[in-house]
């Protein structure tokens, strides 16, 4: 197939966009991203007990 | 970046097979009725109860920390409150309807920090605020800027804590920047959320009157004069058992301080102070709101206003 230049042009912009969109993908995966939402644990990983008498104020502070 | 298998600093968001999971959405690990001026707030409804819940782990690792043994805790070593011996799980539903029993107005997202528990306390104050309860955050405010403005779509009130006035402070004692913290506080505020702030006098490391200065100067600045300010005593706790509890002379200071730059609503907290815990008018120096410790022992708001002069006094009063 002959090679025009309005061929030549598609193929480097769609070459660009394949190059660009990994660079992205590259960059989300190694930059820490600023809000990310946690997925449910179905497990607590410790231990239970049993409620305190919710009504008597908290020894903690705050 | 989390590695597969580990949690992030607050011990509690964890990479699981590539997935962030929070291990304590559903299990809070103290759940309590606390009088509000506790959090403290002492311009929210005040002499009400409100159910205080927490789940281990916090984002910042301060080395005063008095709530250490939750805090800075792995949820492996403190067991979860259950909700019944059938069911362990707390669901949002559950809290509201717990608050609800308990006839609270409103929930505190307190005692270690609310951020860690992001998605749980998201889920639960937007269910909260549809049944027509208000939210209160207790915090060290050190969270980015999208998430904060989302869950503040929810919050009715904050007591926000401001350590200190430099980055080298919340770098060496906590384990943060500073700069999150200023922009949360100022969205809060923005965001029409009744804003406290706590200031805890550490002696030595950020009780100098110019140290104090600076801080209710920026409050005033940029939260306005009519933001409440604490100044809390210092207990040695934790990993700062070498420093003396703050003397009262330091914590009258600091109240001195404030009202010289023009804070109208200024209060003592973790000492018995007479002054430093009643409401007076900015206006005329009228009792408002008389306290003993947690108890309300005069509430002299008419409509909001002082009884003697009319002058509103800030806050959310009903």
């Amino acid at each position: 197939m002959e090679m025009t230049r309005r061929k030549l042009i598609h193929k480097m912009l769609g070459a660009g966009a394949v190059i660009l969109a990994g660079i992205t993908s590259r960059i989300s995966k190694v930059m820490p991203r600023r809000f990310t939402w946690a997925v449910k644990s179905r497990k607590y990983p410790g231990g239970f007990r049993a409620p305190n008498n919710i009504f008597r104020q908290s020894k903690w502070g705050g | 970046m989390i590695d597969p298998g580990q949690s992030g600093e607050c011990r509690v968001r964890v990479n699981i097979d590539g997935v962030l999971r929070t291990v304590v959405y559903g299990y809070p690990c103290t759940i309590s009725v606390d009088p509000v001026e506790k959090k403290p707030l002492a311009h929210f409804l005040p002499g009400t109860g409100i159910l205080s819940i927490a789940t281990v782990g916090c984002n910042l690792h301060c080395k005063n920390c008095q709530n250490w043994e939750i805090s800075q805790a792995n949820p492996e070593e403190i067991p979860a409150v259950f909700y019944s011996r059938r069911k362990l799980y707390w669901s949002p539903q559950d809290l509201v309807d717990v608050t609800r029993k308990a006839n609270c107005p409103s929930l505190a997202y307190t005692y270690t920090d609310p951020i860690v528990y992001y998605e749980y306390t998201y889920d639960t104050a937007k269910l909260a605020h549809e049944a027509g309860l208000r939210n209160v955050l207790v915090t060290a405010g050190y969270i980015n800027s999208e998430p904060w403005e989302r869950l503040l779509d929810f919050v009715d009130a904050a007591n926000i804590d401001l350590k200190a006035m430099t980055d080298e402070f919340y770098r060496e004692v906590c384990s943060g920047t500073l700069k999150p913290v200023l922009n949360a506080l100022i969205l809060a505020k923005a965001k029409g959320v009744w804003v406290e702030v706590t200031n805890l006098l550490i002696p030595t490391l950020n009780d100098k009157p110019e140290q104090i200065r600076q801080l209710v100067r920026w409050v005033r600045n940029n939260l306005g004069a009519e933001t409440p300010v604490h100044f809390s005593r210092f207990f040695p706790r934790h990993r700062m058992l070498n420093l003396p509890p703050t003397s009262l002379k330091t914590l009258d200071t600091a109240r001195e301080i404030a009202m010289e730059e023009g804070l109208q609503y200024i209060y003592i907290g973790n000492i018995a102070s007479k002054e430093g815990q009643n409401t007076y008018c900015p206006n005329c120096r009228s009792l408002i709101l008389e306290r003993s410790g947690y108890n309300i022992l005069q509430n002299n708001l008419k409509d909001g206003s002082c009884p003697k002069c009319g002058n509103r006094i800030h806050g959310v009063w009903k």
